[in-house]
């Protein structure tokens, strides 16, 4: 008989161990209030090298965070101090 | 008074006096409608991420000040006048930052 497979970090029935560790929001952690638009060195972490956004399970950032992150480079973006594409 | 922070993206190919200009301009529009500049910070010459009608270097400048209720829309009004002035952007930083999350 088989057992379910643990959520996280446990061993499943075949002995498969998940790597990794839990995802924190780095702004939580920094107990961040306001994401600057600004800082293009910091947004340019939330970007990909095709200059979109990374998801949230990319980002490991909390919802809300998330959002600001999103609308950060949106507003970076406009100022030219991120690309919308990078080709 | 509220905080008001407004970033200019000023044409890079103007001389340093058509800068200056946007510049002061710019400051003339927030006193004339009852605000006061807190801070200019000057990031100079930048390279765009994106060319912008053939333009590769911008000038960008970040002001801080504190104007009543009714100010901003005037300034927003006249921003398209100035001269060299490609972009702007105002944001009120306070009203974005998260409480105690």
């Amino acid at each position: 008989m088989r057992r379910e497979k643990d959520r996280k970090g446990g061993k499943g029935a075949k002995g498969f161990v998940r790597k990794g560790r839990p995802k924190v929001c780095q702004f939580c952690s920094e107990k961040v209030s306001y994401i600057d638009y600004k800082d293009a060195a910091l947004l340019r972490r939330y970007v990909s090298d095709r200059g979109k956004i990374r998801a949230r399970r990319v980002s490991g950032c909390c919802a809300r965070h998330q959002q600001d992150v999103a609308m950060a480079v949106k507003n970076a973006r406009e100022m030219a101090l991120l690309p919308y594409t990078i080709r | 008074m509220r905080p008001y922070e407004t970033m200019l993206l000023i044409d890079g190919r103007l001389p340093d006096a058509g800068i200056d200009a946007a510049v002061d301009r710019f400051s003339a529009l927030v006193s004339e409608n009852g605000g006061s500049v807190t801070n200019v910070d000057r990031w100079g010459r930048r390279r765009l991420a994106y060319e912008i009608d053939d333009m590769q270097e911008g000038y960008y400048v970040v002001f801080t000040y504190e104007l009543g209720p009714t100010g901003q829309t005037p300034i927003e009004a006249a921003l398209p006048f100035v001269e060299g002035l490609v972009r702007h952007k105002t944001v009120r930083p306070e009203v974005r930052t998260r409480g105690a999350s």
